[in-house]
């Protein structure tokens, strides 16, 4: 698929079948997964960047649940793998055993790890070692895997859906930045509330949630991913991206006073492609062709909440990432409208 | 609601006309407190006309067009405007695609767009303060320094004053004409020249002038009291000799006669203080043919003369209460030992001592309010002669023995110095039997003093010893 965005912004015609697509798995998420509207639009709109998504969480709360629910119903290939302080590299990429062939002879074969599948639930992944959580590096930034010197493609397309438990952190390896900023969305699953657990308890059977039926085909898939790159990205938006991104370090001129107290590290450039491949499919599910403001706010906080390094001051503070990327919003103008001192917009008319 | 490209342009040209008036405004303040500086300046310095200065109001129009350039300079890009519709208008960036690419199917959900009010906060305040600067300049009231410099300055007073001093000096003879008559002309011109620009010259001149004055009345009241000095030194000299039928000796009033002419004769050669007649009768009564009565009446005539002069002078002001009074007093003579040492001083000894009727403090005073003390000096003539009296010795009881041992001289009083004569009887006479009587003619009184009684003693010879 190719990565330019299409000199053509596609027309309603062309844009209505594929919205209707992704209606069509977000209604069937809905249904296997209750009261999570918001939550499965963006895990789609992560899937639909193409990006590895993060998913902390309490346990129960039904990752997994859900991880598997979205492949059945993309119809790819899924695979999970727990993470284990005990799992190796080779437990995940794979490895080269001796094998006899039909002719008598020994030779090396590559026996592929559950990483050559097309979504990868790597469940807790914290709990790893960092030498096991690096060997996914690879995989999820280049999406091909390197043993013995061979490199070998994974299958496209390709998403490491990783979940960690935000609660007992003993014996856990927290992620790497680096490994982190391969993340496209960092997204925290909350409990459902009372009335989401009513029903599960009334219609599900020991919360099982119904198989979901398989909704999109290979192609209708590709289809949409085709439209992803057609989705236009207007330049006073993307210049606001560069705005908000540079905005989170603290020696920046936009800078607000909070990331200047707390932030330690701002967000890399990864963070405004993330933003802005995340605003497109964001507009897509939306059924816009171009991508517009609200959906750069929208996907601001899943997209820079793993990528800023807080200080000391911000766990004495108790101040999160997300209350950080808020005053970074509320701060940074979006339009860049530079109006000379003492003129100022007060109506949109 | 319009088309989007009209509505860009609408709301661009909107924000450069705010942007102008915020900028012009800016201006006119600035201008405003410029203007009001200059004005003050310009009316305070050079005394131009309000009318003129009027025509700084033509400032504001190319502050205007400068403004209005700036205005449009600072107008937000295309893009930008698109943006700002977008967000208000929630486009979801179709208005912002608008401006870059062909929307095509979509352009028809873009519609009319409003276009945003756009205000500006102006410095009304700012700009009022400045108004009211430069109407404060035009109308408070500025005197000109040139205007200043016109104006004479004013000095008439200072000049009458020293005008009155210089012709009363010229008249008294303290002055020569033609000094006079320049010091004239010099304040004449001064009061036509003066002006407010140099003040300080002005002032000057007439502290110069006034020094003159001053010091030419300090060298009369001088004179004055020397003069007065030696016309009552005459006075006195004259009276003596007239009052005295040669009782101080042939030689003695020769001599003081021949020095009373030379001091009268001084006397009359200031001819700064004493009228031309009353110096010339002064210089002929002080001739060989010495009449000592025409003289008195000369030298009282002179003292009237030098009197009625200072009067004068301290009635125009050129010498003052006190130096009036000393000069005066100098006039009087007054104490005839202060007369006699001032004839001892000018090496006049004969008149001094002749004052002195023939031996130092023997000459007695001449009484009055203003002529100082009536006592002199006792004198000592015709002893009293022992013949006739009856002395009675008297011996001493010891507590008077005892108490003249204890006794300590306290003093001494005039009496006659010659001591008693050797073997004469020393008799005591009187109501108080402890008296005892000294030896000579005048009879010292001694009584035995208690010492209760020495503080009083003491105090009274000191007394006496002090100068009155």
């Amino acid at each position: 698929m190719s990565s330019e965005t299409s000199p053509e912004i596609p027309q309603p015609d062309d844009l209505a079948p594929v919205v209707e697509l992704a209606s069509r798995v977000l209604e069937a998420l809905d249904r296997v997964l209750l009261g999570r509207e918001a939550f499965h639009r963006l895990v789609m709109t992560g899937i639909l960047s193409r990006g590895h998504i993060l998913l902390e969480g309490v346990p129960g709360v039904g990752k997994t649940a859900l991880i598997k629910a979205l492949g059945q119903i993309l119809g790819l290939e899924f695979n999970r793998v727990q993470f284990t302080p005990d799992l190796m590299p080779g437990d995940i990429l794979g490895s080269h055993i001796l094998q006899q062939t039909a002719e008598g002879r020994r030779e090396m074969s590559f026996q592929p790890g559950p990483v050559f599948t097309q979504i990868l639930l790597a469940d807790e992944i914290n709990r790893a070692s960092p030498k096991t959580q690096s060997a996914l590096l690879e995989a999820m930034q280049e999406r091909s895997v390197t043993l013995l010197g061979t490199t070998r493609a994974l299958p496209e397309p390709f998403f490491v859906l990783a979940s960690q438990n935000p609660i007992e952190l003993e014996g856990t390896y927290p992620l790497p930045e680096a490994q982190l900023d391969r993340f496209l969305f960092k997204l925290v699953v909350d409990d459902p509330g009372a009335d989401v657990l009513e029903e599960i308890i009334a219609t599900r059977r020991r919360g099982e949630a119904p198989p979901p039926a398989k909704t999109l085909s290979a192609a209708e898939l590709g289809e949409l991913f085709q439209m992803m790159d057609r989705i236009y990205l207007p330049q006073a938006v993307a210049r606001y991206i560069a705005r908000l991104v540079a905005a989170t370090r603290p020696a920046a001129d936009e800078a607000p006073e909070l990331v200047r107290e707390v932030v330690s590290y701002g967000a890399s450039p990864r963070a405004a492609i993330a933003m802005a491949e995340a605003g497109r499919a964001h507009a897509l599910l939306a059924g816009r062709p171009t991508v517009g403001f609200d959906d750069v706010r929208a996907v601001a906080l899943p997209a820079l909440r793993h990528r800023l390094i807080l200080g000391y001051k911000a766990r004495f503070d108790g101040i999160d990432a997300a209350a950080v990327v808020s005053a970074l919003l509320d701060s940074v103008d979006e339009t860049g409208l530079d109006l000379p001192a003492g003129v100022e917009v007060v109506s949109g008319g | 609601m319009q088309e989007l490209d009209t509505s860009v342009r609408r709301f661009r040209r909107r924000v450069a006309l705010v942007s102008a008036l915020a900028f012009w405004i800016r201006g006119l303040v600035l201008m405003g407190f410029l203007w009001g500086t200059a004005v003050l300046a310009l009316r305070a310095g050079t005394g131009v006309r309000r009318e003129v200065l009027l025509w700084g109001l033509a400032g504001a129009l190319p502050i205007a067009v400068a403004a209005l350039i700036l205005g449009l300079r600072r107008r937000p890009s295309e893009g930008s405007v698109l943006a700002l519709l977008d967000r208000h208008h929630r486009g979801g960036g179709l208005m912002m695609a608008a401006g870059e690419l062909e929307l095509g199917g979509w352009r028809g959900l873009i519609g009319e767009v409003a276009v945003p009010q756009v205000a500006g906060s102006y410095r009304w305040g700012s700009l009022a303060a400045a108004a009211a600067f430069v109407a404060g300049a035009f109308l408070v009231p500025v005197t000109p320094a040139g205007l200043a410099a016109e104006r004479p300055l004013e000095i008439g007073e200072e000049i009458a004053r020293l005008t009155e001093r210089i012709e009363l000096l010229e008249q008294e003879g303290l002055l020569g004409e033609d000094q006079a008559e320049r010091f004239d002309d010099e304040l004449q011109s001064l009061q036509d020249e003066a002006s407010g620009e140099d003040p300080a010259a002005t002032w000057e001149a007439l502290d110069h002038l006034q020094e003159i004055t001053d010091r030419a009345a300090a060298e009369v009241a001088e004179a004055a009291l020397a003069e007065g000095a030696r016309l009552a030194a005459a006075e006195a000299v004259a009276e003596a000799l007239r009052g005295d039928a040669g009782g101080a000796g042939e030689g003695l009033a020769s001599e003081a006669m021949a020095e009373l002419s030379a001091l009268t004769a001084r006397a009359a050669a200031d001819s700064r203080l004493l009228e031309v007649a009353v110096a010339a009768e002064l210089g002929a009564s002080a001739g060989e043919s010495l009449d000592l009565g025409e003289l008195l009446d000369a030298l009282r005539r002179g003292q009237d003369d030098l009197g009625d002069k200072l009067d004068r002078l301290y009635a125009g002001g050129l010498i003052d209460l006190e130096t009036l009074l000393a000069a005066k007093k100098s006039l009087e003579g007054g104490d005839l030992e202060k007369l006699a040492d001032f004839l001892d001083e000018n090496g006049l000894e004969a008149a001094g001592d002749y004052c002195r009727g023939g031996r130092p403090g023997s000459r007695p005073g001449r009484g009055g309010v203003s002529r100082g003390r009536a006592d002199a000096a006792m004198t000592w003539k015709d002893p009293s002669s022992p013949e006739g009296a009856k002395w009675r010795a008297q011996v001493l009881d010891p507590s008077s023995l005892a108490a003249l041992h204890q006794s300590h001289l306290l003093g001494l009083t005039a009496a006659d110095p010659s001591a008693p004569e050797p073997g004469a009887p020393a008799a005591g006479a009187g109501i108080d039997p402890g008296a005892t009587s000294g030896g000579g003619a005048g009879g010292a009184y001694t009584h035995t003093l208690l010492p209760r009684h020495r503080g009083a003693v003491q105090r009274y010879f000191d007394r006496q010893e002090s100068p009155r």
